[in-house]
């Protein structure tokens, strides 16, 4: 057989299917009927064995060329799996994100240990040796201290609070991106931005303590800081699974254990944004606001810090049934 | 000349077809596009909030942080998501992200390939992402590694069964017939090689380079012909069916 006559046999009917994903590619799908959709799955397949007879008797065609790529997108189009649409968001947020990190919980308690062990013991050395942690602290903060202030009081004076918390919020959200990504440096970058951060909240911690603050910046911080403590330990977690993909990636090889757990890590920052988004509101609009008493904000950060790990710790653990694709809806 | 790699896959039909992976230098030219549609956004973005002033003092700096947030940390997060796996660069210079396996990417893989470039971007102009890739078979930078994607390249040529390129006297039916004039005739591997690689790219190439690649790529092939019949039946083919007036000079010289 010659490839001419082999592809004028075929070509109206390569032609068809070609047409027919076209359309099913541009609707998503919808509005096909059974028909037209047997069509199609049925011209792919007879395509495909068309491609490896091409591929057998004419190696190295023009035509073999052609047909491959159409196959290609044939493929893609046909075996594309579920669509992304809002509803896995939600499936997410409901039920894999908690189901992640209850599965990952040793790299969150290990991350927060890295947070809030160097956090202790500069609280420790800041308070044996005042002048070390006044030393950290810059010079408009040591003035205002000095002035018996806490650096926080002014701010609603210096920008409005939809500023403050956008440029907060925003601010956290790349912190928490980039101690994912830094995991990637075999983990190192991850546990040096969470020993960095905890060697700042004991230092800052210890300062106002020293100036007899302690109490007023505990009250500015309390309102959005268990949730962004939080959020950092689990952004922690996320840059140590890929850390330790790489150090150790068991029986699989580093490529494979890197996809594992970036899966898992992306999936617990993901469940970080919408979090840090509502901590950002927080500490833009009530924590600087002497409008709100101190015992509200204490309410409030509880209450939310609390909420925070209800929701990981039995998130999606009874859900399997509901939102499983056996209820298709 | 070296042929570009690929990417194999096997269909559940156990049909193996391949897809033709980007080179680092297609990517570094998406991601140039890329970072000019980034600065012209926040050009105009820039402009329009000046003239906002007025009317939203108080908004306007809200705006620009969540529009610079936006930009650098979503822009190719969005247009992956919306677009499978290709952003206005990627778009423009016909490359697609697709999942190892061929598939279209997942929200998961967009989102692990693009937080990353952080480090892939590490320590300036993608460094690690170079280094990376260029070891890589196939030309995966970090970020791929982990989302499992590859980038590749997605040819848009119509192919020669289509009504409207048969109609027209066919460009494909001549190359067709000078890889079959090459493989009938007893030549080295490296040869048919060249030929065939030729074939499979030429699509791709302008039509200048093409003719240019064309010319060396037969004159090659020629200069390897076993003997002279087949050098003459060879040039007697290609230059009747293409009336290409270079063969029609060498068939004549």
């Amino acid at each position: 057989m010659n490839a001419q006559r082999f592809k004028t046999e075929r070509a109206s009917e390569w032609r068809r299917v070609g047409a027919l994903a076209a359309r099913a590619e541009k609707s998503r799908f919808r509005g096909l009927d059974k028909a037209t959709l047997d069509e199609l799955t049925l011209g792919y397949r007879r395509m495909t064995s068309d491609l490896a007879l091409v591929q057998a008797r004419f190696p190295e065609s023009q035509l073999g060329a052609d047909l491959e790529r159409v196959v290609a997108r044939l493929h893609n189009v046909i075996y594309r799996g579920r669509q992304h649409r809002w509803r896995d968001v939600r499936t997410s947020l409901i039920a894999e994100i908690p189901r992640t990190v209850r599965a990952r919980w040793r790299y969150v308690a290990v991350a927060s240990a890295l947070l809030f062990v160097p956090a202790l013991v500069a609280y420790g050395v800041g308070l044996a040796r005042p002048e070390l942690a006044r030393a950290f602290m810059p010079a408009r903060i040591q003035e205002a201290a000095e002035a018996g202030r806490v650096h926080t009081d002014g701010l609603l004076e210096m920008m409005p609070s939809s500023w403050l918390s956008s440029a907060i919020a925003t601010n956290n959200i790349a912190v928490v991106f980039s101690t994912f990504a830094l995991g990637l440096l075999a983990g190192v970058g991850t546990i040096f931005s969470l020993g960095f951060n905890g060697i700042q909240l004991g230092l800052v911690l210890a300062f106002y303590q020293d100036h007899h603050l302690a109490g007023r910046m505990l009250a500015f911080i309390v309102g959005h800081g268990v949730t962004e403590l939080s959020a950092i330990c689990l952004a922690g977690a996320a840059g140590l699974l890929l850390g330790d993909a790489l150090i150790a990636p068991g029986w699989s090889s580093r490529g494979a254990a890197l996809a594992a757990n970036g899966r898992d890590a992306v999936r617990i920052v993901t469940g970080l944004i919408p979090t840090l988004a509502l901590a950002g509101l927080i500490e833009g609009f009530v924590s600087p606001s002497p409008a709100y008493p101190v015992s509200a904000k204490v309410i409030l950060g509880v209450s939310l810090g609390l909420t925070l790990w209800l929701w990981l710790g039995v998130g999606g653990s009874g859900a399997d049934r509901a939102l499983g694709p056996s209820k298709a809806r | 000349m070296s042929s570009p790699a690929r990417l194999a896959i096997e269909t559940p039909e156990s049909v193996r077809f391949r897809y033709e992976v980007a080179d680092v230098g297609a990517r570094a030219l998406a991601l140039s596009i890329d970072f000019l549609v980034q600065y012209l956004v926040l050009g105009l973005g820039f402009i329009t909030y000046h003239w906002l002033v007025p009317v939203l003092e108080d908004v306007r700096p809200v705006l620009w942080g969540l529009t610079l947030f936006g930009i650098h940390w979503f822009y190719f997060v969005a247009f992956e998501l919306a677009w499978s796996g290709q952003t206005p660069g990627k778009r423009a210079v016909g490359i697609r992200v697709v999942r190892a396996g061929g598939y279209p990417v997942t929200w998961v893989a967009v989102l692990a390939r693009n937080l990353l470039r952080v480090i892939d971007s590490l320590p300036a102009t993608y460094g690690v992402a170079l280094v990376v890739s260029f070891c890589d078979r196939e030309r995966r930078r970090l970020g791929d590694v982990v989302a499992r994607t590859v980038v590749v390249r997605e040819r848009k040529a119509p192919v020669t069964w289509d009504a409207s390129v048969s109609a027209a006297p066919a460009p494909g039916t001549a190359a067709a017939t000078f890889a079959d004039a090459v493989l009938t005739l007893a030549l080295d591997e490296a040869t048919r090689e060249l030929a065939a690689d030729y074939v499979a790219r030429r699509d791709a190439l302008t039509p200048d380079a093409r003719a240019r690649v064309r010319a060396e790529v037969i004159e090659t092939v020629l200069d390897r012909a076993p003997s002279a019949e087949s050098r003459s039946e060879l040039v007697s083919r290609l230059s009747v069916e293409n009336q290409d007036p270079f063969l029609v000079s060498v068939a004549s010289s």
